[in-house]
């Protein structure tokens, strides 16, 4: 049969992968030959075969594809892969975490004292649900004075969840691990006893011998946790027919669990007849619930966790130990106080937006340097957390549509608008560093609805300070980014919320050529009658976006001490600063609706008109 | 009267030659009949990544026996045979329907590309369930 192949073609192309590909090789192949020359129609058997051996060889290709993918972390898809790969690297993802909260608990009862047991409930409303939050530890109160049946325990911890046991019995065999049967587990509430005997947690390997009492736990087969203990060598072994305990919450409700602000006891304590339970000072809501970590930010997170080896040295350190072990923060950015002038040695600086809100709250802060950093860092940094600062953008936005497209009412429409440009600042600004760009904001407005034909934006800048009250004060402001400023004489493109100054109320900023004057605004009163009471009390740089100012401020007519700066910028694509998180205020923002009908009609009339 | 191109191919029922052993072969006109047969017993999907080849004559066993079903399956046989074998010139397709044996008789009429004999190719389509 080998004479039959006659022509050089008979070299088969083996790097396809598609199937139609392999199918066209082993054709160009198999016409090198004459002794079946039927192969190219589709019902002949040899073209049969050819559906079956491209197939298979497809199958293979596509198998050996994923198979290669998997096992890299960078490729790999499946999270089961992902979690073995971090495995290598000595990564457990964490789990989903309970909202906590500290507590001043309230107590009427009988006795000398009274037991609050762990895990005893409190529950909460959070939508429609009623969820539960244990305390986290047993606590004994002593009565506040004597005879009087009341009793106080101020800054308890509760947890979100329910609390949960599993029972196992060792077989004794190698390896053997044991699964927690629910992959809501919260991990940081694991409690193991072994024979009776509590283990603890393996943190650190070189310090464990063979008798240590400690367990591991790693993610195994569908997203569920495994305990397991040690070999005899490294951490002490099970023995056949020994009881394993595991007890631990159940986070119902993850990050959804942040936010609870009302708390009401609702189990049964022995000499308890009542408590009361508000939140303690420093704490407005419950915080720092999250969700288990995705396949993407194991992926992410694994390689820098392996780089740090569990300790917090560099900047970026910081940031990933914060973003990994905090669930409720969407931006870090970490600096050396070294680097400020005047420099701050021995202090690094971190900046946190919080997901939801601007700020953290004092809480939040004590809680993530005391848990997070304090314990990981080196011991002479002093880690300082403040709040970032913002640049907002205003939008001015002038949208035309067409109401014989949609169904929607024009309000309708309009909150459509609003949605997207809230949506585009939460998942394309709300960073540090980032850069707005007009035209994909305007593309996303003109993209948010059937009707809408095109849309204009205008923007205005805002930064806020707060006041230094009764004494001359520097103020200097940055935007960032250049201000309007086309030629000398030009209007003024600087304003603010009213203030107070000695001897006038209510009084505004403003700009003229470089300078920043001081006006009587609407409301304004005062002794005098000038209506621009101060001169110059500063100057702003309209190429680098800055104003720098002296001022008395003696009061202000709002509750916050805030004071909002304006500005219009020069250019329509704004840039970020590695200390500023850039963000659009859609509430505040400016949107007019424009029907298409009527710029026809418009137009319409206008082009009558000229005729005559 | 010979082709004047010649067509070989394996015979799917992969019998073995009486004399050589090998895997036996069909040649010319019944390499053609053969595939025209295995284009008519092919439904839709059954070629990996290609569904739209097969007549999906088998579909139409489950209807009602009518001239419209009859009608549809002359339709589909010769639509498959015009689509995907280029070696054919169909002459005729007859179905008739034989109502005592629940099924249907398949008559097909036609040239092989560059040769004057008209062929004939008869089969019964039935169903098994």
């Amino acid at each position: 049969m080998s004479s039959a192949y006659t022509t050089t073609t008979n070299k088969l192309k083996i790097t396809e992968l598609d199937f139609d590909k392999i199918k066209s090789a082993l054709k160009t192949y198999l016409s090198g030959q004459t002794e079946f020359s039927g192969y190219d129609f589709e019902g002949s058997g040899l073209n049969i075969l050819l559906d079956v051996l491209a197939y298979n060889t497809h199958y293979n290709a596509f198998y050996i594809n994923m198979l290669a993918s998997e096992m890299f972390i960078d490729s790999a898809t499946l999270r089961s892969s992902i979690v073995s790969i971090a495995k290598q690297l000595g990564y457990t993802p964490s789990s989903r975490k309970g909202s906590t909260i500290n507590l001043d608990l309230t107590i009427t009862g009988s006795g000398s004292s009274v037991r609050i047991p762990k895990n005893t409930k409190f529950t909460t409303s959070i939508g429609s649900g009623v969820y539960t939050f244990l305390t986290t530890e047993t606590l004994v109160a002593d009565q506040d004075s004597l005879e009087s049946g009341t009793y106080t325990l101020n800054g308890v911890v509760v947890r979100e969840g329910l609390f949960t046991t599993s029972t196992f019995t060792a077989e004794g065999i190698e390896n053997e691990k044991f699964t927690i049967p629910s992959a809501d587990v919260d991990l940081d509430t694991l409690a193991v006893s072994l024979g009776g005997e509590t283990y603890s947690k393996a943190t650190d390997i070189t310090q464990i011998t063979a008798n240590s009492k400690v367990y591991f736990v790693q993610e195994g087969r569908q997203e569920k946790y495994e305990v397991y203990f040690g070999d005899g060598v490294v951490g002490k072994a099970p023995e056949t027919a020994d009881q394993i305990q595991l007890q631990y919450n159940l986070s119902m409700l993850g990050s959804e669990g942040n936010g609870a602000k009302t708390f009401t006891f609702a189990d049964s304590v022995t000499g308890v007849t009542a408590i009361t339970a508000t939140i303690s000072s420093g704490f407005t809501r419950s915080i720092a619930g999250s969700e288990r970590e995705t396949a993407a930010n194991i992926r992410a997170n694994a390689p820098r966790e392996f780089q740090m080896q569990k300790r917090i040295v560099t900047t970026d350190d910081y940031r990933a130990r914060i973003l990994n072990d905090y669930g409720s923060i969407e931006a870090v950015r970490v600096w050396d106080g070294a680097e400020l002038d005047p420099p701050e040695y021995g202090r690094v600086y971190i900046a946190a937006k919080p997901t939801s809100g601007l700020k953290l709250s004092a809480a939040e802060k004590y809680r993530i340097k005391r848990e997070l950093i304090k314990s990981r860092s080196m011991v002479t940094i002093d880690p300082i957390i403040v709040d970032p600062d913002y640049l907002t953008i205003l939008l001015d936005c002038s949208v035309t549509y067409d109401p014989r497209q949609t169904t929607r009412t024009e309000d309708d429409v309009k909150a459509v608008v609003r949605n997207a440009i809230a949506n585009y600042s939460s998942t394309t600004l709300n960073k540090f560093d980032e850069i707005y760009r007009n035209s994909v904001l305007t593309r996303t407005i003109d993209d948010s609805e059937i009707s809408i034909k095109n849309s204009a934006t205008s923007l205005t800048l805002m930064r806020s300070f707060a006041a230094r009250f009764r004494s001359l004060a520097n103020y200097m402001i940055t935007f960032e980014n250049p201000l309007h400023h086309p030629h000398d004489g030009h209007q003024s493109i600087l304003t603010s919320d009213p203030f107070n100054i000695p001897g006038f109320t209510n009084v505004q900023l403003f700009d003229l050529d470089g300078q920043v004057f001081i006006r009587r605004g609407l409301g304004s009163e005062s002794t005098g009658t000038s209506k621009f009471p101060r001169a110059n009390v500063g100057t702003i740089d309209y190429a680098n976006g800055v104003v720098d100012m002296q001022l008395n401020i003696t009061g202000l007519p709002r509750s916050v001490n805030e004071i909002r700066l304006y500005a219009r910028p020069d250019r329509k694509d704004l840039t970020g600063a590695k200390t500023v998180i850039t963000t659009i205020d859609s509430t505040n923002s400016t949107i007019r609706m424009i029907k298409e009908t009527d710029v026809i009609e418009s137009q319409q009339v206008q082009g009558y008109a000229g005729g005559y | 009267m010979p082709l004047i191109k010649t067509y070989n191919d394996l015979d799917l029922d992969f019998s073995a030659h009486p004399n050589t052993g090998n895997i036996s072969t069909k040649k010319d006109a019944d390499a053609v009949v053969r595939s025209v047969r295995n284009l008519l017993l092919m439904n839709h999907f059954d070629k990996p990544f290609h569904p739209e080849v097969g007549s999906n004559i088998t579909r139409h066993l489950f209807e009602p026996m009518t001239v419209a079903t009859t009608l549809r399956l002359e339709t589909d046989i010769k639509n498959v045979i015009n689509n995907f074998e280029p070696r054919v010139r169909l002459s005729e397709v007859r179905v008739q329907a034989v109502e005592s044996e629940n099924g249907y008789k398949i008559s097909l009429t036609f040239f092989i590309v560059n040769e004057e004999v008209e062929r004939q190719t008869v089969f019964f389509l039935e169903r098994y369930r």
